[in-house]
């Protein structure tokens, strides 16, 4: 057995030898495939590991070799690989970095380095992440698609940046602003309409003063226009007004480092390329009316906003128009009030006020503008109105026109009367001079009345040696009340057991009647009476001259009547210079002068006639009203005798004979059509 | 014939149990091993292990072992820079252990390998005794070599900060990983014993 042992022995040594020197050359495999491996691992690693580039700096305080990273967003493209004084300028130092492999568009002409350290100013906190973990490079490429930057030339040197440019990829628009001085700071916001849509840049120091690297976004780049004006904005603005103290504060940013806002008008050209040249304005007014302007001169911010056309405003006082007063047509917004300002003789104001476009066409010559500020308020019997416009107009005033009819259209900067209120377009006046015994509550603008219609106003009262004087301004279409004839007389609230009269003076105070008749000559001086004057005055009628002993509770106006239907009144009485009685001028309705006969009797009425007998107490009276009023009936016997004439005299029985009572004439004369006139139906 | 040796007398030993056999047994009566007189192909399999390894070290040692990530920005460092950041910082102690245990005695260990194999590839007889003394060396050695794994391996699960400071292994782990491995590899391939076979060899000639 070992024998045999031994040569198989032999033969399987054999046997596994012949394998062995198979798996022999197999064995070499584990180096190749180490090598390969470990070749690969190597090779990935350097390919990875990227190009370097140089930046040269100013200082590289902060910067650690082999750490500080380079970043584009966010992302770390490579790190600071070394790290060098600069050949060319000892002040100054070279560093290398490393680029990360996949990162190919670093080294392109036009990418901008920055280092970021950690910055902390009055209008910006940035890099604060670099506190914690160190500054570090960052990169502004100066394309945004990968294949611009691709085809861009390869530069391995630079020199980097010291401010962080404003823009990435160069979007948005650098424009140039001007200016004397530098108040606003590098980094200040851009503001249009108070949106921050842009920012300072850089601030350059220039032999004319300052020059503003200004650059806006790209999204509001459509903002500027060839004509857009730029002026400083302060963070702080107070300013007071009727509608309280309003301090406008804009950002904390421009409160600190200054702004800059700038508006366009909409039709401007746009404009596309760089560093177009602007004027900084100090202020919103100089930027509109250029510089010197006097500060009464303000405009009105949407000046630019909408086309419109422009025209002048003339009145005596500017009121409650002020800037940014509105406008309205019809109740609708239609402009503002730019500016305004004294003319030239410095006795009137004139306001420039601004009209959209789509309102322009309705104003022409004949268009008259008016003011609705403040409250109107209309009480009359019938209750009270008040008018008032928005509480807009109300506050800060306001303004509409109307346009009666067609006319000629008007040219830019056209001038136009402002009206006090819409009545006053319609109204031209003539001046009464009038002298009164009393002010009383008479005030200026007290209404003057003719048949309750308001005919003008006082205009001015004044005292003149113990004269009280007023100008009463009288509509045009009244002038003829300009008569000797006329009368002006004040009425009062008159508060009677049967009446009460001119209630609307309860609020207006009261106002000066006037009453007129043919045949004056031209006069415009008159004295205001205190006492009323009958309603029949001037009337055309019948007037009787009646006497009576005693007055009783007869007055002026009290009535008359014929079969208790009142057909005229007393329009005067007055004393007989002898003194023997009172002599009455009676008014006759001329409807009814035919009952007056001259055998007619007048009696009181009013009295009331107890009839005490047997079955009783029999009480007689007139109507409540003579009762209380007094009046006067007239009886006419027969229609026989001839009718009264004119001043015909009569005298009035204290109580009527029993028979007159029972007179029942037939009189002629009666016109139907006249008789008619008192009749509802 | 100096000594005799198993060649000589015809014997094998079980590597297993250390039991002695007649040449012609092929397993060990025993434990059942497998015999052989010498280890099959120790030459040709150590020689290419070790070559494997030392390609290995080659990107472990160049490439970054640890990528500290602090702050969103990354430190990348290979074993020598870590090495140098310590001695830089003063601590020498622990650059010594870093030194010794990563680059220091991979190296030597592979580097005696290569010195064992080459005295058996050219028969150097006269060195075959020191042979003997570095072969219980790196037998000694060998059961540090890992040591810069456990560093790293310890490092990546402790420091996992996210946002603060992560620290992922770099490539060199991997390639270092595998150069300890097949270094261990090749040294267990090796047959000292073929170091007497070629002094025999010589005497005889």
């Amino acid at each position: 057995v070992g024998y045999n042992g031994l040569e198989e022995g032999d033969v399987m040594a054999q046997l596994a030898e012949k394998r062995g020197r198979k798996t022999l050359y197999l064995v070499w495999l584990i180096p190749l495939v180490a090598m390969a491996i470990a070749g690969w691992m190597i090779f990935k690693y350097y390919d990875n590991k990227g190009y370097d580039i140089v930046i040269t700096f100013n200082d590289a305080e902060g910067f650690v070799v082999g750490k500080t990273p380079l970043m584009y967003n966010g992302f770390k493209l490579g790190h600071i690989t070394n790290m060098e004084v600069s050949l060319h300028d000892i002040s100054k130092v070279d560093v290398t970095i490393t680029v990360d492999h996949e990162t190919k568009a670093v080294a392109r002409e036009g990418n901008l380095f920055l280092k970021v350290a950690p910055k902390l100013s009055l209008t910006e906190v940035t890099g604060l992440s670099t506190i914690l973990s160190g500054a570090y490079i960052e990169v502004f490429p100066a394309h945004n698609t990968i294949e611009a930057l691709q085809q861009a030339k390869e530069v391995f040197h630079f020199t980097a940046i010291e401010e962080r440019p404003v823009s990435v990829f160069n979007k948005g628009l650098n424009v140039i602003v001007t200016s004397d001085e530098a108040d606003v700071k590098a980094g200040a916001p851009v503001l249009y309409k108070q949106f921050n849509v842009g920012s300072v840049a850089e601030v350059r120091l220039t032999h004319q003063g300052v020059e503003y690297q200004i650059h806006l976004d790209q999204k509001y780049m459509h903002l500027l226009k060839k004509d857009s004006k730029f002026w400083q904005t302060n963070g702080f603005e107070a300013s007071a007004s009727l509608a309280g103290v309003d301090v406008e504060m804009s950002s904390l940013a421009t409160f600190v480092a200054g702004g800059i806002s700038f508006d366009s008008p909409p039709h401007s050209p746009t404009v596309d390329s760089h560093n177009q040249q602007y004027k900084l304005y100090k202020n919103y007014t100089e930027s509109r009316f250029g510089q010197g302007e006097d500060d009464d001169t303000v405009s009105d911010e949407n000046y630019f906003e909408q086309e419109g056309i422009r025209v002048v405003l003339t009145m005596d006082n500017l009121g409650a128009i002020n800037r940014g007063t509105p406008l309205y047509y019809k109740g609708i917004p239609a402009g503002k009030v730019q500016a305004y300002q004294l003319d030239k003789n410095g006795t009137q104001v004139e306001a420039t006020l601004f009209i959209m476009k789509k309102f322009a066409h309705l104003v022409n010559d004949s268009t008259f503008f008016y003011d609705i500020s403040g409250v109107d308020v209309q009480a009359g019997l019938e209750g009270v109105e008040i008018k008032m416009g928005t509480i807009e107009a109300i506050v800060t005033g306001g303004i509409a026109f109307k346009t009666p009819h067609e006319g000629a259209t008007v040219k830019e900067m056209h001038t136009f009367r402002l009206y006090p209120d819409e009545k006053a377009y319609h109204e031209t006046f003539v001046n009464a001079y009038l002298t009164l015994q009393y002010i009383r509550d008479l005030k200026v603008g007290s209404k003057i009345k003719l048949d309750d219609y308001t005919i003008g106003h006082i205009a001015s009262i004044t005292i003149n040696k113990g004269k009280i004087e007023a100008i009463a301004k009288i509509n045009t279409a009244y002038a003829f009340l300009l008569n000797s004839k006329t009368l002006f007389w004040r009425e009062r609230l008159v508060v009677d057991v049967d009446q009460v009269k001119n209630i609307e003076t309860l609020f207006g105070g009261s106002y000066l009647a006037v009453q007129t008749t043919d045949g004056g000559h031209y006069a415009d001086h008159f004295n205001v009476s205190e006492i009323t004057p009958p309603k029949t005055l001037n009337e055309p009628g019948l007037r009787l001259k009646v006497t009576t002993d005693r007055l009783g509770s007869l007055g002026v106006d009290s009535p008359l009547f014929y079969r208790q239907m009142p057909i005229g009144s007393i329009e005067s009485y007055q004393l007989k210079a002898d003194g023997t009685g009172i002599e009455m001028v009676v008014y006759v309705d001329p409807c009814y002068a035919y009952v007056i006969h001259t055998d007619s009797k007048f009696y009181m009425a009013g009295a009331i006639g107890v009839d005490v007998s047997l079955f009783g107490v029999k009480i007689e009276t007139e109507t409540i009203t003579t009762m209380i009023r007094g009046g006067i009936n007239v009886v006419t016997p027969k229609g026989d005798s001839p009718r009264a004439t004119e001043m015909e005299k009569f005298f009035l029985y204290n109580d009527p004979d029993d028979d007159w009572l029972e007179w029942k004439p037939v009189l002629p004369g009666g016109d139907e059509a006249c008789l008619q006139r008192d009749r509802l139906i | 014939m100096q000594w005799k040796s198993d060649l000589s007398e015809g014997k094998t030993l079980c590597l297993a149990c250390e039991m002695l056999h007649d040449v012609s047994q092929t397993t060990c009566e025993r434990c059942g091993a497998t015999l052989h007189q010498r280890k099959p192909h120790s030459l040709p399999l150590s020689w290419a292990y070790a070559m494997a390894a030392l390609l290995f070290l080659i990107p472990a040692n160049v490439l970054p072992m640890m990528n500290v990530i602090s702050m969103g920005v990354e430190d990348r460092s290979t074993i020598l820079e870590g090495v140098i950041y310590f001695l830089k910082h003063g601590e020498y102690g622990l650059a010594a252990v870093i030194f010794i245990a990563s680059v220091a005695v991979p190296f030597f260990k592979l580097a005696t390998l290569i010195f064992l194999l080459l005295i058996v590839h050219f028969q150097l007889s006269q060195n075959a005794r020191v042979g003997l003394t570095m072969v219980k060396i790196i037998h000694f050695i060998g059961k540090w070599s890992m040591l810069d794994i456990f560093v790293v391996a310890l490092m990546v699960s402790m420091v996992q900060f996210q946002a603060l400071a992560t620290i992922e292994t770099g490539l060199a782990a991997f390639a270092f990983c595998a150069a300890v491995v097949l270094t261990i590899m090749a040294v267990e391939k090796f047959d000292p014993r073929l170091m007497w076979d070629i002094t025999d060899s010589k005497k005889e000639m």
